[in-house]
């Protein structure tokens, strides 16, 4: 595979980027011409010595050039070249590396999140949910809760990692996150692992808690929810049209109710209210991110996150009303007719914006993920393949009934281990050797993708134990360069952006 | 070129341009040429167009802009050294955009500082690449330049004020704290490091572990049987042999015997203080066959001329080093020769560089508070040109090496021949050009 990609910008201008030496710059047309030539394999070489002095060569739109003109542009290219242009990337090497026993270990001592599902119990039904009838793959709701055994039992498991040598870090935030069915009906659970908590002898580690919420017990807890500093997230889809689908079991609206809920948790603790309470909405074919987007600015002069449904794991009988519901965020967005002041109040959640930055992080040689990154830097260093989260490198997910996942999003029958109020079975041989099967099962394409650096597809997205799967991630060439111009016409169209987009964003 | 014409101008993103004051330098990575130019408006202006936030490195030039002859020249040399070039606006249907490097850390102290939730802390052992230990301050050799070389360079030190040694146990403690992280490398210093009371008992925890190990020794030393040198692992283990002035050539020959009888790789390392210890040193190293060695200057405070002449950097050396672009963003944020080490003195006392404060003591604070302190203030890990008189006023900043232990011998950061005499320049150097108005 070539290391070199030609782009072309929607105004016409010619750009180079090397995916190895991760750098894009200006190209000029003759400049473009020689390197195609070289591209058809025709020695550059000897084509130059054996060009007339006479003779002109002609580009379409550009008009002809001299001998001079071209001895130039060679030269040019010839400095390129010994630059490391031009290369072949061995990307099968890249990708090489494997996951081992060790490294997981080291990664859950060093993890981000906890998260319980605290509850499988629910006040609302609704129409889109991701234990509802849209989906598969989950364990059947019973209306259970988590054992408060298991919960302390994974802590103290936890613990005595982040207390070991394995945890590289000093004063680094775990979040401890609670999650449901909806969190607030199991308030005893909560209150009782928020003192466990606090009470841990931790030697290196602060911790935050946090909270997906509907929003129907706020005002019942938030006195509790305040005196321990939440991070609260709540769900809510926008106006009251816009959140017709979240609806209690007997189908009536719980709009009015969550807002009151919300208005009264504003009133009493305003400071904590701006700082640490935000929303989440999920774009579905009854609001859009521009209603959403106007709600949440003018109720409560907030940005929310918006999340589009979940496309993976869609019941069979289900599809039709499924893609009925769904809407495409960038759809949205580009059907808005505000969409300039739209894309900058999302800024970094706007798609636009997030290729650039995301483009900027990955693929760009002037970007470090830390400052050893910086001294040893390694463009060929093996790593792992697809955008998959290495498991518990972000966070631990326990179900209520103690399966351990590496993330609430990943379907049940990923399970990595479980967890009764006896012990923690978590065999990281095994977990590494699961992970090394389902990237040997997709390496194949990655091997031959053009996104592979900048990949962001998760494997559990997939087919994974299929080892014939189809990666929707996967891109070729003209589809990397596609991608690649579409991130040089933003920037072309937006030039002051590249300059923000570099001082705000960061990715953990 | 039609004088009808308009064109885009724009820089590479391979050159570094370093703007200051009167100054620019414009530096070719992927040549090592340079262009400089002092004092010239017409070329400062534009370069300062060029590097504005909104134009990306890519700016208009019209007809009558080029026949300006500052512009006219600055473009003709800009073009000659690969370093830009000329588009017709013809060709496209609007403006092009250079992805201009600014150097970007994920983990930035400055971004994590600010940044609530997170913290400085974050992967904080995943820095640490090499840990100086001074096990000990028993020497009964009485060298000149004790105790000054330690400052200056990694050497042996004894400390008048009684004999101390690191105790075993704290050792060990700190090797296992440090063992899931990446150091790559341990040197183990004293004093007379074969005098340690638990030399064998450390040599076989350190032979356990992945990171290279290096012993370093005077010759003197090592010049009598040694019982404790048994105890090194030839697989993982170095000797660093110092040799300072004045030797004796005799026991410095027992010394190399002894060594290469011990088949422990070996690098010898003469401490020269003039020209003349250099070329003595360099006889001795020929005379009796020495294959590794190096040189190691030590300032001894009357010595400045050994060090201007021999040590002190002219812009052709600094060029000659044809730094890459990531040398330059490296300099930019971290001194690469201090980031990562540790050094613990034999009374225990943790130093990032030995010439800057304390960090803490070994066995009463944990090693993550002391790297935590350093990551957070970066006294010596983020030491850098840019922020140091009279470097950060120079475009050569982010060209030079990182401010070594001499600066603080010495007095002065500019260990170089470099920042501009403007009356003095004259010549074109290492390809590039020199301009002055």
């Amino acid at each position: 595979m070539k290391s070199s990609i030609f782009l072309k910008s929607k105004k016409g201008n010619n750009y180079i980027y090397d995916q190895k030496l991760k750098r894009v710059q200006v190209c000029h047309p003759l400049l473009h011409y020689l390197i195609e030539l070289n591209r058809k394999t025709i020695d550059i070489s000897d084509w130059f010595i054996n060009l007339k002095d006479e003779s002109m060569i002609e580009i379409e739109n550009c008009g002809q050039f001299s001998k001079k003109d071209v001895e130039y542009y060679y030269k040019k290219y010839l400095l390129l070249k010994e630059n490391g242009y031009f290369t072949e990337i061995d990307q099968e090497k890249r990708l090489s590396s494997k996951l081992t026993a060790e490294i997981v270990k080291k990664l859950l001592a060093n993890g981000k999140q906890v998260l319980f599902e605290v509850t499988e119990k629910c006040q609302m039904r609704c129409h889109y949910c991701g234990f509802g009838k849209f989906y598969h793959f989950y364990d059947k709701r019973e209306g259970r809760n988590i054992d408060i055994g298991y919960a302390k039992n994974l802590l103290n498991y936890l613990m005595e990692l982040w207390n070991s040598p394995l945890n590289t870090s000093h004063y680094k935030n775990i979040y401890i996150t609670f999650y449901g069915g909806e969190p607030l009906l199991n308030f005893s659970f909560i209150k009782e692992i928020v003192n466990y908590v606090k009470q841990l002898k931790v030697l290196h580690n602060r911790f935050t808690f946090s909270m997906t919420t509907n929003g129907l017990l706020v005002e019942k807890y938030m006195d509790f929810l305040f005196e321990n500093d939440f991070e609260l997230l709540i769900s809510m889809d926008g106006n009251e049209k816009n959140n017709a689908y979240r609806v209690f079991k007997n189908g009536k609206p719980t709009y009015n109710i969550i807002i009151r809920n919300i208005k009264s948790l504003q009133k009493k603790y305003p400071e904590y209210f701006f700082k640490r309470v935000n929303f989440i909405a999920v774009l579905q074919n009854r609001n859009s991110v521009s209603d959403i987007l106007n709600f949440y600015k003018s109720h409560f002069r907030k940005i929310p996150l918006i999340s589009e449904l979940n496309t993976i794991g869609i019941e069979g009988s289900q599809k039709e009303s499924f893609w009925k519901t769904y809407s495409n965020m960038k759809e949205s967005l580009y059907q808005s007719e505000d969409y300039s002041l739209i894309e900058k109040d999302m800024f970094l959640n706007a798609p636009k914006i997030q290729n650039v930055s995301r483009f900027i992080t990955y693929q760009s040689d002037f970007s470090f993920n830390n400052y050893k990154d910086l001294i040893y830097n390694d463009l060929e260093q093996e790593r792992m393949p697809t955008g998959t989260c290495l498991p518990f490198s972000r966070k631990i997910f326990i179900t209520v009934k103690g399966k351990i996942l590496p993330c609430e999003k990943v379907g049940h029958q990923y399970t990595l281990g479980n967890v009764n109020d006896k012990k923690v079975e978590l065999n990281f041989d095994e977990i590494a050797e699961k992970y090394n099967v389902y990237f040997n099962n997709v390496r194949k394409q990655c091997n031959v993708c053009r996104n592979a650096e900048a990949c962001v597809q998760c494997i559990f997205n997939l087919n994974i134990e299929d080892n014939n799967l189809v990666c929707n991630g996967f891109m070729s060439e003209n589809d990397s360069s596609r991608y690649l111009s579409s991130i040089i016409n933003y920037i072309e169209e937006k030039p002051k952006m590249y300059q923000k987009i570099l001082k705000e964003a960061f990715f953990e | 070129m039609s004088s009808k014409k308009k064109y885009w101008f724009y820089i590479e993103t391979y050159v570094s341009i370093s703007l200051k004051e009167e100054a620019l330098l414009l530096y070719n990575s992927f040549s090592g040429e340079v262009l400089e130019y002092f004092r010239n408006k017409t070329i400062l202006n534009l370069v300062k167009k060029i590097k504005s936030p909104k134009n990306l490195q890519v700016i208009l030039l019209n007809e009558e802009e080029l026949n300006d002859p500052d512009i006219s020249q600055f473009v003709d040399d800009v073009r000659t050294y690969f370093m830009g070039d000329l588009i017709d606006t013809s060709y496209s249907k609007g403006k092009p955009v250079q992805m201009i490097p600014i150097i970007k850390i994920q983990k930035d102290v400055k971004y994590l500082k600010k940044e609530g939730i997170r913290s400085v802390g974050e992967g904080l052992l995943e820095n640490l690449n090499q840990i100086f230990l001074y096990i000990n301050n028993e020497c009964e050799q009485n060298c000149d330049i004790c105790p000054k070389g330690y400052t200056q360079f990694p050497c042996c030190t004894v400390k008048k004020n009684g004999n101390c040694e690191l105790d075993i146990s704290k050792i060990k403690k700190l090797l296992e704290e440090t063992s899931s992280c990446s150091v790559a490398y341990i040197n183990i210093m004293g004093g007379n490091i074969f005098v340690y009371s638990e030399f064998a008992q450390l040599a076989a925890i350190i032979n356990r572990l992945s990171p290279k190990i290096f012993y370093f020794s005077n010759y003197l030393n090592l010049n009598h049987e040694i019982r404790n040198l048994k105890f090194i692992n030839p697989r993982t283990s170095s000797l660093k042999v110092l040799v300072p002035f004045p030797f004796n050539e005799e026991k410095l020959k027992t010394t190399l015997e002894i060594v290469k009888n011990s088949k422990l790789n070996s690098r010898f390392v003469f401490i020269v203080q003039s020209e003349e210890e250099f070329e003595k040193s360099s006889a001795v190293i020929t005379s009796l066959g020495i294959d590794n060695s190096d040189f190691q200057p030590l300032y001894n405070g009357e010595n400045l001329n050994f060090f201007m002449e021999g040590v002190f950097a002219t812009k052709e050396e600094i060029l000659g080093a044809k730094s890459k672009m990531n040398d330059i963003y490296t300099n930019s944020v971290l001194n690469s020769q201090n980031f990562g080490r540790l050094t613990i003195l034999s009374n225990g006392h943790i130093h990032a560089n030995v010439n800057a404060p304390r960090l803490g003591i070994l066995g009463k604070d944990s090693i993550y508070d002391v790297l935590y302190k350093e990551m957070y203030h970066g006294k010596s890990w983020r030491r850098i040109r840019k922020n140091v008189e009279p470097c950060k006023h120079c475009t050569f900043q982010a060209l030079c090496p990182p401010l070594s232990n001499y600066t603080y011998a010495i007095g002065r950061n500019n260990l170089c021949h470099v920042m501009p005499d403007v009356s003095n320049i004259k010549n074109i150097n290492n390809g590039g050009k020199i301009h002055e108005n």
